[in-house]
């Protein structure tokens, strides 16, 4: 017994401390009531007004070093050299994220069009492509998808799955713990003063001071429905019977060159609603703001 | 008890040891046991000194040794070879008393009481045959001793790598590297003799030999003292026979076939899995030709045994039209030396060159001209000196140096067509293979594929050096005695590869009709920059001192602590892992009756990893320089010269530097264990026992990547901080969240070898969590994935049973002997990956690891059967094992990530019913 104070000696200082501050950054985006209204341009040339929160598109969160006002008509986060003309330097984001992603969709009608976290359920996706948007879900036979179940069996014989869960086109998680899986448990929530307010984690992200979060949210096309930061020849291939077409995917350099993908419609950060970070702890509210109109 | 006095001589004697372990270093394992006792009166329970004890073993070399008893009757026998060993005890006024068949094992002390009645003369004798406690009362470790009998009695598998499963909180693992204890199947320590044989790369076993050349196997799971080394894991400790003063011969040849079982494609395909449609037949054939002869050189003091071993098999489970056909020779050769009571010299040497031909055995579209060959093996070689300084202290010094090596390349033609195997073309000679053309291959799964040029040249090196020194039987001013050791070591180890592909330049072709080259399309090619050869080492020395003491008769403290300086440099030179760790340990074990029937014990140790090459390498520098070319198939309706015209005919250029980096400040992994065991005899020869044990595993090897930003679930990249997220750059780094939590509660029943059977019978219940299986893994590179990495791993197998018994039928002199073996495991967690769109594969979580699911539980009965027969000059033996002898085909390994099936299927279940068959012939 007299040798456990040389153990309890040669134990001791044996603590490790990394040197690299390794962190999941929390805080909250928050949309402006008008982020779900857009007008769009149907078959028949008419255009129509739509306000659904199922219009909220994927919204990118980046971490950069800084962001600059006039270089875009929109905040933008700071640029690199440009070596090429006409092509934007980059912007060499330190961490990011996403609120709301572009699973595989399971109809190729779909492909790039649907991000995750804004149905309720299956039949609540139908219900949008069918009878809000008009363009309906088309199977690999060219026939007219008008059930949820339909969906759902088509996405677990495609992909082997056996729950809604893994298909993640859906909510699944009964995030207020109300019982039921409703509006309240997407990842955007409308508040009392209209705004919607979605939760964001960039994970495991080296902390450096000073960084700055800046986002936007990509509103899908007036025309196509489809989100502009994704690209329909990428993504999971499928290639069974008659269906064959890539499930889509977002481009690899979103945050590296957002000039190129933010088009009109879609919500950018203002410069007063970014937020500049001066301790991992912070929890910032981010405002997507800015309305970009060209 | 012994009491050690330092007189001037061997105050001088230490000098020089000193002087030896200043210049010469020092190290570890035990590979010996001890015999120690209490002489008392049968008439009044007295100790009486001075009674001369006789200690006798055909595995004792330098003859008869003989110590007589202190005033406490106590005596010590220390550095015992393991075997069976007669004591006898004499003095005048008392009948002598031999105790026969004491067994001694591995790092083990056999307590021998011994009681003399009183006689008026010394001629009259008794004779006790041994009987061996159930209950080791000071040893402190978790783990068991396989000896020799249990080896060859079992149905055990006939490797020492199949042998190490028996032992409780062995599991599973990898390419016949156990988990054990809850650590990764490439974190244990592998001895043979002594000498660490551990690869140096891999953290994996690197030597084979013969089977029947295995004295005894310690097999440690925790509570190890600190000579034992460093390991997250387990202990494997083989010591092999020695040689007696006999001429004795063995040689056995076992022949076993599993080719009756169905056929594997029927039960994938039963398993929802398609395979190409060849000619395939499963086969699984395996065959072994052994032979050892050992003997006197100089009766009582000099030894040897040579032994060779022939092992050949052919394995085909998965589709693929010619077997894995596996030829390996394996030889080990040991002299021992003792010129006097003094020094006892050893020396072996070890080989086992194999080849490995057919080796892709999981594309069932390689053709046999697209296989490749692996050549493997090596030598250790030991040189070892024991100086007995007295009866009580000792100087253990050795020198080993191994090298092994493996070499890929394409497997080479043959003009034998019935084997399959690639043929050679009509002016090619038996055994050509094409170095300089470069070659092809095909996209996985797609279409065939023809000769595929990578080639691999990999040398290992490990230079050891070390010397430890025993002072046993201290007495202690204070009471009790210690038993001291203390050592030193110095180890170098080496890493040197070369990788290229022939002619520099590998296709990759397409061709989705059928098999012919002359209708290939060039999918896409890589010029490489020649083949890359580089070099990584570690450098290390370590000391450890550690004392057993017994401040009373029936408790024992073993405590100690070890140093190890390590440092790995990558092929710059660049020191990647560094460190200085201590690794204390404490632990305890008390009889609390006096009466060696009861055990309670436990304590806590640290233990350390100090990195492998293989982690070192990971920032080598070198890599290939290539340009990656378009072909045809991009071109088609396009262009007119077979690709697309980029820059210069090149579409893409990839450096030549590997872009991995390592974090300044790296942690060394290291667990901590709490143990707490407790045994007690239930009935004459049986022990219940239970050991405990709680380990905590922190700060593991693990690479990140710093390059690409990832989306909320980490299924997509959204950007990158080169700007460009093709490159990837790993980082090398011990972060925090890797970690795993292990606690394991083994019972047992152990019923030693006593009116002719033995068994143990084991249940295990173990939960174990964590981050990480491999002590280098990748679980932290996609960032978003973190929150799921932290689960239970596949080593948490809940409920695990183990039992073993021999029964040698009372039919002499004709031997019978049956021995059998049930194992259950119950169902591992099930890793399910989903699709992932960033890097076209499976590895995405939705859940937390280890909670989608369990495999089925897995349980395998065998038997063994074993005829003596007494033949000329020796015996012959008839062997008749049967494995799986319920054809249990239950799954062991499920996959969700096969080619484009998100889905799951068994691509692996237990092995099928066995039938061996065995021949042998000993003299």
């Amino acid at each position: 017994m007299r040798a456990l104070p040389l153990l309890l000696a040669l134990t001791a200082g044996c603590t490790y401390e990394e040197g690299m501050t390794i962190a999941d950054l929390t805080g909250t985006v928050v949309l402006p009531e008008e982020a779900v209204t857009r007008t769009f341009q149907k078959q028949d040339g008419t255009e129509e007004t739509l306000t659904d929160p199922r219009l909220i598109g994927p919204v990118y969160l980046g971490l950069f070093s800084g962001v600059q006002d006039g270089l875009k008509s929109y905040t933008h986060p700071l640029m690199g050299p440009m070596f090429q003309p006409g092509v934007p330097g980059d912007t060499y984001p330190y961490a990011g994220t996403t609120v709301g992603d572009l699973p595989f969709p399971c109809f190729e009608s779909l492909v790039c069009k649907v991000s995750s976290g804004r149905y309720t359920d299956f039949d609540n996706m139908v219900d949008w492509f069918t009878d809000v948007i008009e363009t309906p879900i088309v199977d690999a036979y060219g026939d007219e998808v008008d059930t949820g179940d339909y969906v759902r069996q088509t996405c677990y014989d495609l992909m082997h799955y056996t729950t809604d869960e893994e298909v993640r086109l859906t909510a699944t998680t009964d995030r207020n713990e109300d019982g039921v899986i409703d509006l309240k448990d997407l990842d955007f929530v409308q508040g009392n003063d209209g705004k919607f307010y979605a939760d964001f984690t960039i994970w495991q992200t080296q902390y450096v001071d000073g960084f700055t979060l800046w986002g936007w949210m990509d509103a899908p096309s007036e025309v196509s429905h489809m989100f502009s930061t994704c690209d329909p020849s990428q993504g999971y291939q499928e290639s069974t019977y008659s269906s064959d077409f890539a499930g889509g995917m977002q481009y690899p350099d979103l945050l590296n060159s957002p000039s190129l993908y933010i088009s009109s419609g879609d919500w950018v950060v203002s410069s007063g609603g970014t937020h500049t970070y001066s301790s991992p702890d912070d929890h910032p509210e981010i405002h997507l703001d800015f309305l970009v109109t060209e | 008890m012994i009491r050690f006095r330092i007189s001037l001589r061997t105050l001088s004697k230490l000098a020089s040891v000193l002087a030896v372990l200043m210049i010469a270093f020092p190290a570890m394992a035990q590979t010996t046991g001890a015999i120690r006792g209490v002489v008392t009166d049968a008439e009044d329970d007295l100790p009486i000194p001075g009674v001369t004890i006789t200690l006798f073993s055909d595995a004792l070399i330098g003859g008869v040794q003989q110590r007589t008893t202190d005033n406490t009757g106590g005596y010590q026998f220390v550095e015992l070879p393991p075997g069976d060993y007669d004591v006898t005890a004499t003095k005048p006024g008392f009948k002598s008393v031999t105790v026969a068949g004491v067994v001694v094992q591995i790092s083990r002390t056999v307590v021998r009481n011994v009681q003399m009645p009183l006689s008026d003369s010394t001629e009259e004798t008794i004779e006790v045959v041994a009987t061996r406690n159930p209950v080791d009362t000071e040893e402190t470790s978790r783990g068991e001793v396989l000896t020799k009998d249990f080896l060859q009695k079992i149905p055990a598998g006939r490797s020492y790598q199949s042998a190490v499963q028996m032992a409780a909180g062995v599991t599973g693992g990898s390419g016949g590297n156990p988990n054990m204890g809850g650590a990764a199947y490439n974190e244990n320590t592998y001895m043979l003799d002594g000498a660490n044989i551990t690869d140096p790369v891999t953290g994996t076993f690197s030597v084979n030999f013969n089977y029947d050349a295995i004295e005894q196997i310690e097999v440690v799971l925790g509570g190890y003292e600190p000579e034992y080394g460093v390991s997250l894991g387990g202990v494997v400790n083989l010591v092999t026979e020695t040689g007696t003063n006999n001429l004795e011969f063995d040689s056995s040849l076992f022949y076993m076939n599993g080719n009756w079982n169905p056929k594997m494609d029927e039960r994938l395909t039963a398993d929802g899995y398609t395979l190409a449609p060849t000619g395939f037949d499963s086969n699984y054939q395996n065959l072994t030709l052994a032979s050892k002869i050992s003997g006197p050189i100089v009766r009582d003091k000099a030894w040897f045994i040579v032994s060779y071993q022939w092992a050949r098999s052919l394995i085909a489970n998965t589709g693929i039209s010619v077997p894995r056909d596996f030829d390996g020779h394996y030889v080990l050769g040991k002299a021992t030396l003792q010129p006097t009571s003094e020094h006892r010299f050893t020396t072996f040497i070890q080989m086992d060159p194999s080849t490995i031909d057919n080796l892709v055995q999981d594309d069932p579209f390689v053709k046999p001209e697209a296989q490749q060959r692996q050549t493997q093996g090596g030598y250790v070689t030991q040189g070892r000196w024991q100086w007995f300084l007295n009866p009580d202290a000792n100087l253990d010094t050795q020198v080993v140096v191994q090298k092994s090596y493996i070499e890929v390349g394409s497997v080479p033609c043959t003009h034998d067509r019935t084997l399959g195997y690639n043929t050679c073309k009509p002016t090619e000679p038996e055994g050509f293979v094409d170095w300089e053309t470069p070659g092809r291959t095909g996209l996985y799964g797609a279409y065939d594929s023809v000769a595929f040029g990578y080639f691999y040249f990999d040398d290992r090196y490990r230079y050891q050096a070390s010397s430890k020194l025993s002072l046993l039987g201290i007495d202690d001013p204070l009471g009790g005695t210690h038993d001291l050791k203390a050592g030193v070591e110095a180890v170098q180890t080496v890493w040197d590869q070369i990788q290229g592909y022939a002619g520099n330049t590998l296709y990759y072709d397409l061709n989705e009709v059928s098999y012919d080259p002359s209708t290939f399309k060039n999918y896409y090619w890589l010029e490489t920059t020649g083949p890359i050869k580089f070099r990584t080492t570690q450098s290390q020395w370590n000391a450890f001192v550690q004392d057993a003491w017994k401040p009373i008769p029936d408790l024992t403290v073993k405590y100690g602590t070890r140093f190890d300086n390590v440092v790995s440099r990558n092929d710059l030179g660049e020191p990647v892992l560094t460190g200085k760790l201590w690794g204390p340990r404490l632990y305890a074990a008390w009889d609390p009756f006096g009466d060696q029937k009861t055990k309670i014990g436990g304590g806590y140790g640290r233990f350390n990893d100090t990195g492998r090459l293989g982690v070192a390498s990971f920032t080598s520098a070198a890599n290939y320089g290539s340009k990656l070319y378009l072909g045809e198939y991009f071109s088609e309706g396009s262009g007119d010269k077979g690709y697309i015209n980029g820059s210069g005919d090149m579409y893409d250029i990839t450096p030549r530097e590997n872009l991995n980096t390592s974090w300044d400040n790296l942690a060394t992994p290291h667990s901590d264990e709490l143990l707490v065991l407790f045994q007690r005899e239930l009935v004459r020869d049986v022990a219940f026992g239970s050991n405990l044990t709680y380990k905590m595993t922190r700060f593991m090897y693990e690479f990140d990547q710093t390059n690409v930003v990832y989306d909320q679930d980490g299924s997509g990249v959204i950007g990158s901080r080169t700007g460009d997220p093709l490159i990837d750059i790993y980082r090398l780094r011990t972060p925090s969240l890797a970690r795993r939590d292990y606690f394991q509660g083994d019972f047992y029943l152990d019923k030693v070898q006593s009116r002719r059977w033995a068994g143990r019978l084991t249940y295990s219940y173990t939960q174990s969590v964590g981050s990480s299986t491999q002590s280098l893994s990748g679980s932290f590179a996609n960032d978003p994935q973190t929150q799921y990495n932290y689960g239970p791993m596949a080593t948490d197998l809940r409920h695990v049973v183990k039992g073993y018994a021999y029964w040698s039928l009372p039919t002499d002199p004709w031997v019978q002997t049956i021995g059998v073996s049930f194992e259950y495991y119950s169902g591992a967690p099930l890793e399910r990956y989903y699709y992932n769109d960033w890097s076209y594969s499976y590895n995405l979580r939705i859940r937390d690891r280890g909670i989608y699911h369990r495999f089925e539980p897995v349980w395998v009965a065998s038997i063994k059967f074993s005829q003596d027969l007494d033949v000329k000059r020796g015996k012959l033996v008839l062997d008749f094992e049967v494995n799986n002898i319920f054809n249990n085909q239950s799954p062991d390994n499920f996959s969700s990530a096969f080619y484009t099936l998100n889905r799951l299927f068994a691509y692996s279940r237990q092995d099928p019913l066995r039938l061996q068959l065995g021949l042998r012939y000993q003299f």
